[in-house]
C-alpha cells in the first residue's frame, strides 16, 4: 500500500507531483505517537508532509481543531488513535471517530472535500502502518489538490 | 429545559449570504446545556463561516460572544458593542432569545442558527425527550407525574386509546405508551383508582392556540 | 535498616512483582539474565482475548520499572550464590559486562559499523543481528550490548573497534569486566518464567526438517508488523503467503512420550488468537485447528472461542491428534490424522503448519532451584507446597514464586501472581518503608516569555540529515525566542549541565528541546528544568529525530519539517503555564469486603504488613464457599482447615477487625480517602461461651445455607468456621428475645448498629454463588433426592458435615452414577466457562468410584478443561475405570426425573446411545455472581463485566484493579477461579492496596483537568463522559475535578459545551497556536 502510494506519487498520476500537501496529524500519545516513534527506530521512509501534534488521547480532539486547521489552509488533517476497543482511556478513540465524522459533514456543507479530514486507527506496534497511513493521506490529498483556502504555496 | 438543535450549515449559509461582518451570539443557559448553542458550538459555527467566506474568496469577519442568557434584557444589553459592529447577528439561542435580541436591536437582522425543538430532559447523555408542551393547565398530580398532553401521541386525557401494545405506542413502536407508564406509576403508588376518575374536556384555549399568552405575578408588579 | 527485596527474572511476572514491591516502599533489585527486561511478551503480536497489541500494553510498564526510583535493574546478570534465610539473604549476582555504558543513546551507529552478523534470538532466528545490538527497539535499558561470543575484539587478538569508533557518545567500553555484586535482601521473588518446548524430537511433525512447519512463537514474529517480514506472513520455503494454514494443538502437552503429561493451559487460547491473526492478515486464508479438547477457561475466553469457531468461523475445528506430517514436492504439507468426532483416518494438505507447542521450564531453572535450595516438580517447575500460601509460596521461606516458573499460565495469571508475590515478599522484609521525596515544583513567575531552544545532534542521528546550523539560525527568529543552543547529546550529563546553566544565566522561562521523543526523554529534560529552578511543565519537545531525520533521509525535506516542528513547539511553549503538583493525605487503613478465601488472604497480607484491616462480611461467619469443601484439590486438606489456618493468624493480631453480619450501605470518597457506612447485625458478642442454650429456645427454623439448603437450622446457629461462637441470622430472627433470656454470659443484644469506617484502599472479595439454580432445574435438581450438585456433595462428603461424611440417606448400593459437567455453564443464560468445575466434577467422580467400586460411574462432558496438573486427575479418574461420554450442546443429555433419574445421551465415540437409570446424578456446578454484588458495585462506582462479575481495569496487566481507583478485586468476585488462584489474587489485591496505604500522601495534579467555574453551566456533560468518574458537582452546582482520580485524557474538555473545563498543558491556546503557526500564521484569530 505504502509502496504503491509512493510509486503513484513519483509517477504523478492524476496529481501534480510538485504539489507538497501540508497535513496536520493529531496523534494520541499511547498508540499513534508511539507508532511514529517506532517507525523512526525502524528507519521507515515516508513522505515528509505531515506534522504531528501530540495529544494525550485522540478523545481530546475537538471539532474546532479540525476546522481551524482547514480554516488556516491545511490541505489535510489526520486524527490518529488506538485500534477500536484498545483506547488507553477506554473510549476516547470512539469519540474521536464520531467527531471526525461530524467535522467531515460540516466541511462538506461549506463545500470543502470531506476527505481532507480522516480518522486512522493503529496500535503502537504498527510502525509500517503509520508510515503507510501518512503516505496514503499524502497521496489522497495530493489528488484532491491544494486546499481552496491555502496560499497555494508549499513551504 | 428548552432544547434546540443547530440548523443545517447549508441553511445557515443561505441566510447569512451577503453579510461580511457577522456576530455569532451564543447563549450560556439551556442551549449550552443541550450542546447546541454554547461557546463551543459558537466557535465551530464561526470557523465554518470563515471557511465558507475564504472559499468564496472574500474575508468574512466573524465575532464570537456568548452571554449568560439571551432571554433577559440586561444580558442582551451587554452585547451592544458587538452587535453594533456587525452587519447581522446569528443567534445560537432558542427562539425566545432570537426574538429578544431582534427586539432590542431594531435595525439589525437577527438570524436564528438553531431550531428550537422541545422542552424536556436528557434520558442519557446527548438524547433529550420531550416532556412538557406548556399547555397552561397542568394535571401531572393526577397522572403520576407523566404528561399525557406531551407523551401521548393522541393527547388523550382519559386512558389509553386501545392501540397500545406491550407498553408501546401504536403511532411509534419505539415510544413508550404514556398511559401504560401512568398505569404502572399509579400502581406502584397504590392509586390505581385515579385511573377511573374522568377528566373534564381540556381547555385548549389556554394552551396557546389563541394567540400569545402572558403570565403575570401580580404582587411583583408595581406601577 | 532499609527494606530490600530481589526479583529474579524480568518478564511480566517479575516486572509486576518489582513495581508492586517498590510501590510499597521497599527497595527492589531486578536480576535479569538477558540484556533487556520484558521476557516473552515483547515477542507477541497480540494478546487474547481482547487482541490488545502486546507491545502497546507492555512498553509503558517497562518504562515504569525503569524509571521507578525504588527499582534497580541488573541486566545481563545471574544469581550465583544465596545464603541466609527469610528476612536476611545474602545474594551474589554475577553481572556480565555489557561493554556499552549507559550513556548510550541507542542511535544505532555502532550496529551499522559492526561487521559480524548472527541469528537474532528475539526473532527466533528468523532475522539477523550484529554482535553489538539492541534486543528490540523498546528494550529497557535502551543501551546497546555487545555479544561477547560474537565480537571479534577478544582480548585484542583482532583489534576490531569499528563500533567504538562509530560511537559519537563514546559509550562503547571494551574495558568493562564481569563483576560479582553482593546484595543483602529480605525476600526473593523467583520469576524466571518458562520457555516453549522444542518439538524437534517429535519427528512425526517434521519441525526443522520441513521449512514450513513453525512454532506458534515463530508465527507471532512472522505476523508482527515490526517482525522480520514487516508483518507479511510468508512460509519459509518460497516466501509466498500461505493460503491454507493448520494449527496443531497439544504438541508436547498432554503427552507422555515427550515427558509432559500436563496440559500447558494457554496453548488452546494462543492458537486461536494466532488463527484469528492469520485470518485478519488475509481473509481468504483457510485456517484449520486440530485439537483434542478446546480449553478456554478464563474471563472472556469461552466467548472468544465461540467467536473464532462458531460466530466468525475463523477456523475449521477438527477433533483429532495428527499422527504424521509429510512434505510434498511443492513445499506443502499433508497431515494424516484420526478424526475422533467423525471417525476414520483422514489426510489434509496445507501450505503451512503451526505447532502449538507446550511450555517447559526455562533453561537453568534446575540450577537456580539448587542455588536457592528449592524443590522442583517432576518436570522441573518450582513447587508451591503450602495450600494457604496458594501458588505463591515456594518450598523455602522468604522465597516466592511468580509466573510460569511454577507452571504454564497466561499473562493475566502471571500478573496477579507477580503482584501477589510482591505482597508476600514485602511482608518478609524488615525496617522502615521508604519513599522518594515528593519533587518540588518551582512556580516561578512566568509571564514574560523568554524561550530557549536546545537542538540536539543526537551524535550524527539528527545532524547527519538535518542542517543544524540553518535550524539554529531559523530558531533564533521565532517569536519569543531569546536563546538557542546546540548539543552533541542534549540528554547526556554534559548536555543537561549546559542546559541548566543556560536556563539560569539567560533567565529562560520556556524551554524547547528539539531532539528525540518525549515518550522516553520528557522526564529527563523536565528534571533539568526543575534543577534550574523552572517549573518542569514549561517544556516542549520537538521530535526531530524519530519523526524527521530517521524517516526522511532527504536533507532539505527533513530540514523544512524540522523547522516546522521547532516553530510549532515554540508556539506551544509560549503559552505553557507552570503546573502545581500537590499532595493529599492517605488513611493508613484497609477495608476488605467479603470474607471468603480471597478476602481472608488479602486481609492476612495487610495485617502481616502492619496495617489496620477491617473485614466486612455479610454472613455471620467467614470462609465463604471454601469453608464448605470436604477437600481442596490437589491437596487433601479440608476447606475448613485451610480457612482456620488463615483465621488463626489473623485472630492473633490486634490490627484485624472482623465485622460479620454486616452490610455496606454507602461508600463515599476516593482513592486514599474512602468513607464507608454499614449496618452491623452482629448480635452475639465474643462473650459467648458456646453453651448452646440459645439454640434450644430459638423458635425459628430456616434452610441452612451452609449445607446448601439441604438441611435446616435455627436463626441462632454456629458452623465449623470463624468466629468460634454462636451467631444470629438477623433476616430470619423474629427478635422474640428467648435467646437473650437464656444467655448466661449476656452475649446477645438484638439491636443493629451503624458503623462508619475510613480507609485508604478497598478490596472487594465477594466471591461467587455455587450453581445457577435456575439452570439446574433442567436436570431435576431439587425434584429428586438422587440429583445433587458438586457443592451439595462436598457437604455430604465432609467429615464435619451434616451427615458426617455418609451418603447413605441419599444413595445406597448404586449401580449407575453419572457426573454431568457444564451442568449450568456455557449454555443458556451463562455463556461463560466457570474454570474450576471440570476438576471438581472429576474429584466427585473419583470419590464416588472409590466409595462404590462396583458401580458404573460415567462422566458426561462437552469439553474436558482439566488444565495444567488437573490433567493428571483426569488420567487418574480414567484409570479408575470411570467412563467418559462426550456430549454436544446441540444434543444435550436428557434427564427424566421419577423415583430415579433416567439419563439418555448420545455417545458419539461409541456411535451409540446410552440409556441409564441413575442412582445418583451429580451436577458439576460453576459460579455465578454473588447475590447483591450488583448493588455493591453501584455503591463503589465500579463497573461490571458482561457476565455480572466485577470488571477489571485491564484484563492482562491490571486484573486486580477495579475501574475506580483505590478499589481492588480479589478472587471469584472478578471471575470464578480455584482456591490457589483466589489466594494469589487476594495477595495481589492487598499488594495494590498497600501501594496506596503505605504512603502518607499521594501526589495529585500536573496534567489534569481543571474547571473554569465562572464558565461552568453545571450541565453534567463532563461528569457523564469522564471514563474515570473523576468529576463531581460541588455545593454550588458546578463541576469540579477530583485530581486524585483524573488521568488526564482530556475527553471532558473536548465535550464541554461551554469551554469551561480545560486539560492543563493541552488547553486550546496551547494547541491551536501550533496549527496556526504551522499553516501560515493566524489570519483572523478568534
Amino acid at each position: 500500500m505504502a509502496a504503491e502510494a509512493v510509486a503513484a506519487v513519483k509517477k504523478g498520476t492524476e496529481a501534480d507531483a510538485s504539489f507538497q500537501p501540508r497535513i496536520v496529524a493529531f496523534c494520541c500519545n499511547f498508540c499513534a505517537y508511539a507508532a511514529a516513534d517506532l517507525a523512526g527506530s525502524m528507519r521507515l521512509n515516508y513522505p515528509p508532509n505531515a506534522r504531528v501534534i501530540r495529544l494525550p488521547c485522540s478523545g481530546k480532539i475537538e471539532i474546532l481543531y479540525l476546522l481551524r486547521a482547514i480554516e488556516d489552509g491545511a490541505d489535510g488533517v489526520m486524527v490518529m488513535g488506538c485500534l477500536d476497543g484498545d483506547c488507553h482511556f477506554l473510549n476516547g478513540n470512539y469519540r474521536a471517530k464520531k467527531r471526525v465524522a461530524a467535522a467531515k459533514k460540516l466541511l462538506e456543507e461549506v463545500g470543502i472535500e470531506p476527505e481532507r479530514v480522516e480518522m486512522y486507527n493503529l496500535s503502537s506496534a504498527m510502525a509500517s502502518k503509520f508510515a503507510e497511513m501518512i503516505a496514503d493521506m499524502t497521496e489522497k490529498v495530493r489528488r484532491l489538490g491544494p486546499s481552496p483556502l491555502g496560499t497555494g504555496v508549499a513551504k | 429545559m428548552i432544547v434546540g438543535e443547530r440548523k443545517s450549515v447549508t441553511e445557515i449559509l443561505e441566510m447569512t449570504k451577503g453579510y461580511d461582518r457577522i456576530f455569532v451570539a451564543g447563549c450560556g443557559t439551556c442551549v449550552t446545556v443541550c450542546l447546541a448553542g454554547g461557546e463551543k458550538e459558537v466557535s465551530v459555527l464561526s470557523s465554518l463561516l470563515k471557511i465558507n467566506g475564504k472559499k468564496q474568496g472574500h474575508e468574512v469577519k466573524v465575532v464570537e460572544g456568548t452571554i449568560e442568557r439571551q432571554c433577559e434584557r440586561e444580558w442582551v444589553g451587554e452585547m451592544k458593542d458587538k452587535v453594533r459592529d456587525a452587519e447581522a447577528v446569528l443567534s445560537m439561542a432558542c427562539g425566545i432569545g432570537v426574538q429578544l435580541v431582534a427586539e432590542m436591536y431594531p435595525e439589525k437582522p437577527v438570524l436564528p442558527a438553531l431550531n428550537t425543538t422541545l422542552m424536556g430532559f436528557p434520558t442519557q447523555h446527548a438524547i433529550w425527550l420531550e416532556n412538557c408542551r406548556a399547555c397552561g393547565d397542568c394535571i401531572l398530580h393526577l397522572t403520576g407525574g407523566i404528561c399525557p398532553v406531551t407523551r401521548c401521541a393522541k393527547q388523550l386525557m382519559n386512558g389509553p386509546c386501545g392501540g397500545s401494545q406491550n407498553g408501546k405506542c401504536e403511532v411509534d413502536s419505539q415510544t413508550d405508551c404514556a398511559w401504560a407508564l401512568i398505569y404502572y406509576k399509579l400502581k406502584a403508588m397504590d392509586r390505581l383508582d385515579w385511573m377511573s376518575k374522568i377528566q373534564p374536556p381540556k381547555r385548549w384555549d389556554i394552551a396557546g392556540h389563541s394567540g400569545p399568552r402572558k403570565t403575570v405575578k401580580e404582587e411583583e408588579v408595581v406601577p | 535498616m532499609s527494606r530490600t527485596a530481589m526479583v529474579i527474572g524480568g518478564g511480566i511476572a517479575g516486572m509486576q512483582a518489582a513495581i508492586n514491591i517498590a510501590n510499597q516502599g521497599v527497595r527492589v533489585t531486578v536480576v535479569e539474565r538477558s540484556p533487556s527486561i520484558g521476557g516473552n511478551m515483547p515477542r507477541l503480536d497480540k494478546t487474547f482475548p481482547t487482541m490488545d497489541c502486546s507491545m502497546c500494553i507492555l512498553a509503558p510498564r517497562m518504562l515504569e520499572v525503569a524509571r521507578h526510583p525504588m527499582v534497580t535493574i541488573m541486566t545481563n546478570s545471574e544469581v550465583r550464590r544465596v545464603s541466609g534465610q527469610a528476612g536476611s539473604f545474602t545474594v551474589d549476582v554475577l553481572q556480565k559486562a555489557r561493554m556499552v555504558r549507559d550513556t548510550c543513546t541507542a542511535c544505532g551507529d555502532c550496529t551499522k559499523a559492526c561487521p559480524v552478523a548472527a541469528p537474532n534470538e528475539f526473532d527466533l532466528g528468523l532475522s539477523t543481528r550484529k554482535a553489538i545490538y539492541q534486543p528490540f527497539p523498546q528494550a529497557v535499558p535502551q543501551a546497546y550490548v555487545i555479544d561477547k561470543d560474537l565480537c571479534l575484539n577478544k582480548g585484542h587478538l583482532i583489534a576490531c573497534e569499528r563500533c567504538s569508533e562509530a560511537c559519537n557518545a563514546k559509550s562503547v567500553d571494551f574495558s568493562m569486566r564481569d563483576e560479582t555484586v553482593r546484595l543483602e535482601v529480605g525476600a526473593i521473588v523467583v520469576a524466571t518464567g518458562a520457555t516453549t518446548f522444542d518439538p524437534t524430537a517429535l519427528e512425526e511433525f517434521g519441525y526443522r526438517r520441513f521449512p514450513n512447519v513453525v512454532t506458534t512463537l515463530e508465527l507471532e514474529r512472522l505476523i508482527n508488523a515490526a517482525g522480520p517480514t514487516r508483518g507479511r506472513l510468508v512460509r519459509m520455503s518460497d516466501m509466498e503467503e500461505p493460503k491454507r494454514v493448520a494449527f496443531i494443538n497439544c504438541v508436547g502437552s498432554r503427552d507422555h512420550k515427550s515427558g509432559q503429561e500436563y496440559c500447558s493451559r494457554i496453548c488452546c487460547m494462543y492458537g486461536m488468537k494466532d488463527a484469528l491473526l492469520v485470518k485478519e492478515h488475509d481473509p481468504s486464508t483457510e485456517v484449520t485447528i486440530f485439537y483434542i479438547d478446546i480449553r478456554a477457561p478464563g474471563k472472556g475466553y469461552e466467548e472468544f472461542y465461540r467467536r473464532i469457531r462458531f460466530e466468525d468461523k475463523v477456523a475449521e475445528f477438527i477433533r483429532g491428534r495428527p499422527a504424521e506430517i509429510a512434505e510434498n514436492e511443492d513445499g506443502s504439507l499433508t497431515i494424516t490424522y484420526e478424526d475422533t468426532n467423525e471417525g476414520g483416518i483422514k489426510a489434509k494438505t496445507f501450505d503451512m503448519v503451526v505447532l502449538n507447542v507446550a511450555l517447559v521450564p526455562s533453561n537453568d531453572t534446575g540450577e537456580l532451584a539448587k542455588i536457592l535450595g528449592l524443590e522442583t516438580d517432576k518436570w522441573g517447575f518450582l513447587k508451591a507446597p503450602r495450600v494457604s500460601g496458594g501458588p505463591l509460596d515456594s518450598s523455602g521461606g522468604g522465597l516466592y514464586l511468580a509466573g510460569m516458573v511454577a507452571g504454564p499460565m497466561d499473562i493475566t495469571d502471571s500478573t496477579y501472581r507477580g503482584i501477589g508475590a510482591a505482597a508476600r515478599a514485602a511482608g518478609e522484609t524488615e525496617g522502615d518503608r521508604s519513599f522518594p521525596e515528593p519533587p518540588i515544583y518551582p512556580t516561578l513567575s512566568t509571564d514574560e516569555i523568554r524561550t530557549g531552544i536546545f537542538i540536539c545532534h543526537c551524535g550524527k542521528n539528527i545532524a547527519s540529515v538535518v542542517d543544524i546550523k540553518e535550524l539554529l539560525e531559523y530558531s533564533k527568529e521565532l517569536p519569543g525566542v531569546v536563546y538557542v543552543e546546540e548539543n552533541m547529546f542534549s540528554c547526556s550529563e554534559e548536555g543537561q549541565r549546559s542546559m541548566v546553566k543556560s536556563i539560569t544565566e539567560k533567565g529562560l522561562t520556556r524551554v524547547v528541546v528539539a531532539a528525540c521523543t518525549p515518550r522516553t526523554h520528557e522526564a529527563t529534560f523536565q528534571e533539568a528544568l526543575r534543577e534550574a529552578g523552572l517549573n518542569p511543565f514549561l517544556l516542549d519537545m520537538a521530535n526531530i529525530r524519530n519523526q524527521c531525520s530517521w524517516v526522511h533521509p532527504d536533507g532539505p525535506a527533513a530540514l523544512s519539517k524540522a523547522k516546522d516542528l521547532v516553530m510549532m513547539s515554540a508556539a506551544r511553549a509560549a503559552n505553557l503555564s507552570a503546573l502545581d503538583v500537590t499532595t493529599v493525605g492517605v488513611v493508613p487503613r484497609a477495608v476488605v469486603i467479603g470474607g471468603g478465601i480471597a478476602g481472608l488472604s488479602a486481609a492476612r497480607e495487610f495485617v502481616s504488613n502492619g496495617f489496620e484491616t477491617h473485614l466486612i462480611e455479610r454472613k455471620p461467619y467467614v470462609g465463604g464457599n471454601v469453608a464448605k469443601f470436604s477437600s481442596v484439590y490437589p491437596q487433601e486438606t479440608s476447606g475448613g482447615e485451610l480457612i482456620s489456618e488463615i483465621t488463626c493468624e489473623l485472630s492473633e493480631s490486634d490490627k484485624f477487625h472482623l465485622h460479620a453480619s454486616t452490610a455496606i450501605d454507602n461508600v463515599g470518597g476516593y482513592v486514599g480517602n474512602f468513607t464507608l457506612t454499614a449496618t452491623s447485625n452482629e448480635f452475639v458478642s465474643d462473650r459467648c461461651n458456646l453453651c448452646g442454650e440459645c439454640v434450644k429456645v430459638c423458635p425459628v427454623k430456616v434452610a441452612d445455607e451452609f449445607e446448601e439448603g439441604m438441611f435446616s437450622r435455627r436463626a441462632v446457629y454456629r458452623k465449623d468456621t470463624y468466629p468460634p461462637r454462636y451467631y444470629i441470622d438477623a433476616e430470619a430472627c423474629t427478635k422474640c428475645g428467648e435467646c437473650v433470656k437464656v444467655c448466661k454470659p449476656g452475649a446477645i443484644d438484638l439491636s443493629s448498629k451503624d458503623i462508619e469506617l475510613e480507609s485508604g484502599a478497598i478490596v472487594v472479595a465477594t466471591g461467587f454463588e455455587a450453581g445457577d439454580k435456575e439452570q439446574l432445574r433442567r436436570w431435576g435438581h431439587r425434584k429428586s433426592k438422587a440429583v445433587l450438585t458438586t457443592a451439595e456433595l462436598e457437604r455430604l462428603l465432609s467429615g464435619t458435615g451434616p451427615t458426617r461424611g455418609k451418603l447413605d440417606s441419599f444413595v445406597a448400593d448404586p449401580k449407575n452414577i453419572a457426573v454431568l459437567l457444564c451442568a449450568d455453564m456455557r449454555w443458556g443464560r451463562n455463556g461463560y466457562c466457570s474454570r474450576f468445575c471440570c476438576a471438581s466434577g472429576l474429584k466427585s467422580a473419583r470419590e464416588l468410584k472409590q466409595r462404590y467400586p462396583a458401580a458404573n460411574v460415567y462422566v458426561l462432558y462437552e469439553s474436558m478443561r482439566t488444565t495444567w496438573t488437573q490433567e493428571l486427575l483426569y488420567e487418574e479418574v480414567q484409570g479408575l475405570g470411570v467412563r467418559f461420554v462426550a456430549y454436544s450442546f446441540e444434543d444435550m443429555p436428557k434427564i427424566t426425573t421419577g423415583d430415579k433419574p433416567r439419563l439418555v445421551v448420545k455417545d458419539p465415540l461409541m456411535r451409540s446411545t446410552l440409556d441409564l437409570t441413575l442412582d445418583l446424578l451429580v451436577l458439576s456446578v460453576g459460579g455465578i455472581p454473588s447475590h447483591g454484588s450488583e448493588e455493591l458495585m453501584r455503591a463503589l462506582r465500579i463497573s461490571s463485566s458482561p457476565e455480572g462479575f466485577i470488571q477489571e481495569a485491564h484484563v492482562k496487566l491490571a486484573p486486580v484493579d477495579a475501574t475506580n481507583s483505590g478499589i481492588f478485586i480479589a478472587g471469584a468476585a472478578q471471575f470464578p477461579r480455584d482456591v490457589g488462584d483466589s489466594v494469589a489474587q487476594g495477595c495481589a489485591a492487598a499488594a495494590r492496596g498497600m501501594a496506596i496505604i503505605s504512603r502518607e500522601f499521594i501526589e495529585v495534579g500536573g496534567v489534569v483537568a481543571r474547571v473554569l467555574s465562572e464558565r461552568c453551566a453545571g450541565c453534567m456533560t463532563c461528569l457523564r463522559t469522564c471514563p474515570y468518574d473523576a468529576i463531581f458537582i460541588d455545593r454550588e452546582g458546578l463541576a469540579e475535578v477530583n485530581m486524585a482520580k483524573c488521568r488526564g485524557c482530556g475527553i471532558c474538555t473536548a465535550e464541554c459545551p461551554a469551554k469551561a473545563i480545560v486539560l492543563r498543558s493541552y488547553e486550546d491556546d496551547q494547541i491551536i497556536p501550533m496549527v496556526d503557526a504551522l499553516i501560515g500564521g493566524a489570519t483572523n484569530g478568534g
